[in-house]
């Protein structure tokens, strides 16, 4: 007979660090209401592997995976299944129209990229290798899937501490973009007025998008296939109107599966043994960084769109370009009607929120095509 | 060692490859929702030219 062990005797000082790191994104999510899909689970999933012999994360390391949530991680996480799932489940909840009706807004997503290739040097300034590098900068784009699929494939070992960051800063959107966006504009230009409505966009145009959108960059950049082919796929089943059934599926039920593993598993896979390490203040620092500077990335190339067009448009939309999809596009709107109570900036935010994450997609594929 | 022509290469030609995809789908974007547009535009004088010849 084995000698039993208790798991008290085998606390440490960072297990009890973690489970106040656990505590506050639990906290975040029931009181502060940010983000509860993913801090409730992702604290969880903290608090759970830092508790001493469960097990959950058992054999990670050694790749030969045997705790419960170890499983999960390994063989629907790490391998970029879920992530790939969850962009299923994102097409068929999102709406194509206001990009349709104004593709330019497409640029603005494309430009909210920089801060992925800022940091990507920062990273590198930092001591981070090449592929390391690249899925810290992927963090700028504030897409949780898309960050875990990159660092899944280009570094595994750094996957915890992204996808923590990733999430995080998602949910601190509303705290860390006001501040960069105010240091950028001036008080007019942020009541510059939008007419709030956007132009009719017909069913066959939102039908004939996921099409376009996965021929045209597939074949340009054929490593974001799983991810770009994956969100087109769902919205096209949103969209074509015959597949209601797949779509409710897809972006219901089937998504809240996917976020609940998703969830705790990358809680999980931060045991504080190896979380609390300065590799991983790193990542946060540089995470933060890439968010603030693809922001004012996105909010500098409106202003200059507004130099070459005749119709100007309010230079916070470019802001919403960081993916963050709909919570930067409703920070625009709440400082666009404190700037000028007319004004009503949430559909026009919501087409570079959009093109932000096609484009953070894009930027992963390209990382995946030189460096994969 | 980082072999920084490799780093510039790869931040270089991915940003600028984000852009110019970007700029490629909404041109697409834009010429297929030009020619609906005008599609519909020509059907629909044609259907009222038909309305008042009746």
């Amino acid at each position: 007979m084995g000698l039993f062990e208790f798991g008290v005797l085998a606390l440490s000082w960072q297990h009890l660090v973690m489970w106040l790191i656990a505590f506050a994104f639990i906290y975040l999510g029931v009181a502060k209401k940010m983000e509860p899909l993913l801090l409730i689970p992702i604290g969880f999933g903290m608090l759970l592997v830092n508790l001493p012999l469960g097990g959950l994360f058992e054999g990670y390391a050694e790749g030969q995976s045997t705790g419960l949530l170890a499983m999960f991680f390994q063989y629907v996480i790490k391998n970029g299944i879920i992530p790939c799932l969850i962009f299923l489940g994102l097409g068929a909840m999102t709406d194509f129209g206001p990009v349709i009706a104004n593709p330019k807004t497409l640029l603005l997503g494309a430009g909210a990229q920089f801060g992925v290739y800022f940091v990507f040097f920062c990273a590198l300034l930092f001591g981070f290798t090449i592929p390391e590098a690249c899925s810290i900068g992927i963090i700028g784009g504030a897409d949780g899937p898309t960050s875990i699929y990159l660092s899944g494939k280009l570094a595994p070992h750094l996957l915890g501490p992204i996808a923590v960051a990733a999430y995080s800063y998602m949910a601190l959107v509303p705290i860390i973009q006001p501040p960069v966006i105010k240091a950028l504009t001036s008080k007019e230009e942020r009541a510059i007025y939008m007419k709030p409505e956007l132009r009719p966009v017909s069913k066959l145009e939102k039908m004939l998008f996921p099409m376009i959108g996965a021929i045209v960059i597939i074949l340009l950049v054929p490593k974001s296939a799983p991810l770009i082919g994956s969100f087109m796929f769902g919205n096209l089943l949103q969209v074509s109107g015959t597949t209601d059934r797949l779509a409710k599926t897809a972006g219901g039920s089937f998504m809240d599966i996917c976020t609940i593993l998703l969830g705790i598993s990358v809680g999980a896979s931060m045991p504080g043994m190896l979380f609390l390490t300065p590799q991983t203040l790193f990542i946060f620092f540089l995470g933060v960084v890439a968010f603030a500077i693809s922001t004012a990335a996105g909010t500098l190339l409106a202003k200059l769109m507004n130099v070459f067009s005749k119709e100007k448009i309010n230079p916070m939309i470019g802001a919403a370009g960081v993916s963050a999809v709909p919570m930067a596009a409703r920070v625009v709107q709440t400082m666009g009607q404190k700037a000028n109570p007319r004004n009503f900036l949430l559909m026009h935010a919501m087409g570079p929120n959009i093109a932000g994450v096609i484009g953070t997609a894009v930027a992963a594929g390209v990382f995946l095509g030189m460096v994969g | 060692m980082t072999d920084w022509g490799q780093a510039m290469g790869i931040a270089g030609f991915g940003f600028l490859t984000v852009f110019v995809v970007l700029s490629i789908l909404a041109s697409v974007l834009w010429l297929v929702c030009s020619a609906i547009a005008k599609s519909v535009s020509k059907q629909s004088k044609e259907q009222q030219v038909k309305e008042k010849g009746t």
